[in-house]
């Protein structure tokens, strides 16, 4: 024990002397994790979005006058979940007719029920739920969808659909 | 002998190395001088969301609490600050989490939820509550840590130098 803590004060005062020399490993170290992460995620999306199970997300407000929205989640059995919250500047960009892309993910050939709740507020300012429930078919091509909110005047409310473009 | 000086040198400097990356990648996200991380929180009520990126070009004063429960007397110094130096573009911020009943801070002030699933890139930071000076550019200029009490009376004046500069 005696000999393990000499040994210990030995290599811990040696390795004070060696802080320069280490500093430099840290950083070469900390460069090729940067690197490798990046090699690693390129990897990752040439792997995961092939163009066979490519899925993208957009989402559209027209009207916004009996809803405001205020975040989004999409969800499907196999698909990662992709969910946004809205600031006041993509809601001011979405009312003048911006199409967000919300993202983009993969999914397997098929038919698939894509879950949707989009949440907001209604003009009184009062909480409300946009949720609904539509079945896609993915093929081999990539597959875009819209999630669509539309201002209903007649129902003085807004319907929310899903769109394939 | 050597072989086992070897082995002790090796296993000390790959500590060495863990902990000091460690300490690095863990101290990153909030590193005075650096970029605060960009994130995105969904709003405690039913407001907008707050995207730090979107505020680039304005100061940024993110109040993070610890547990809160209805505590906005305790936050009024800190929407006072914001009307004072609302004239130079300061944006106040206040990050909420949930604990069990607790409901959030009802006060003007954008109040944020920290730990909503929905949020994009923010992590609690692990020393709360906090306050993040934020600068024009997005680097974070100054923390500050203690109690809410002790906060409210360390911020002022190194908001009001902050602000000076900015």
């Amino acid at each position: 024990m005696k000999y393990l803590i000499i040994a210990l004060t030995f290599f811990t005062l040696a390795a004070n002397a060696q802080q320069s020399v280490l500093n430099k490993e840290i950083n070469t170290v900390k460069k090729s994790v940067v690197e490798l992460n990046q090699e690693l995620y390129q990897l990752e999306q040439e792997l995961l979005s092939t163009k066979g199970t490519e899925v993208a997300f957009y989402f559209s407000l027209r009207g916004g006058k009996f809803f405001v929205p205020l975040s989004l989640e999409l969800s499907a059995e196999g698909l990662a979940s992709v969910h946004h919250v809205y600031t006041e500047r993509e809601v001011k960009a979405l009312r003048q007719g911006a199409i967000h892309p919300v993202g983009k993910s993969n999914i397997g050939t098929g038919k698939h029920l894509i879950n949707v709740q989009v949440r907001g507020v209604d003009q009184h300012g009062d909480p409300v739920t946009l949720a609904f429930e539509s079945e896609v078919e993915k093929t081999s091509d990539p597959l875009m969808l819209e999630i669509s909110i539309q201002d209903n005047s007649k129902a003085k409310k807004a319907n929310a659909q899903l769109v394939v473009w | 002998m050597q072989a086992l000086k070897n082995s002790l040198g090796q296993t000390i400097r790959i500590t060495i190395l863990l902990c000091l990356s460690l300490n690095v990648s863990l101290a990153s996200g909030f590193t005075v001088g650096e970029p605060f991380p960009n994130f995105t929180l969904p709003s405690a009520y039913s407001g907008y969301g707050k995207q730090l990126s979107e505020q680039y070009g304005k100061p940024v004063m993110l109040v993070v609490l610890d547990r809160c429960n209805r505590c906005e007397n305790n936050l009024i110094e800190f929407q006072h600050l914001n009307i004072t130096h609302a004239i130079n573009d300061l944006e106040t911020w206040i990050v909420w989490k949930t604990y069990k009943k607790d409901q959030p801070p009802q006060i003007s002030l954008p109040v944020l939820q920290g730990d909503s699933r929905l949020r994009t890139g923010w992590e609690t930071p692990t020393k709360l509550p906090a306050i993040y000076l934020i600068n024009r550019d997005g680097v974070l200029d100054h923390v500050l840590h203690g109690s809410l009490r002790s906060l409210r009376k360390q911020v002022k004046p190194v908001l009001e130098q902050w602000m000076k500069q900015e």
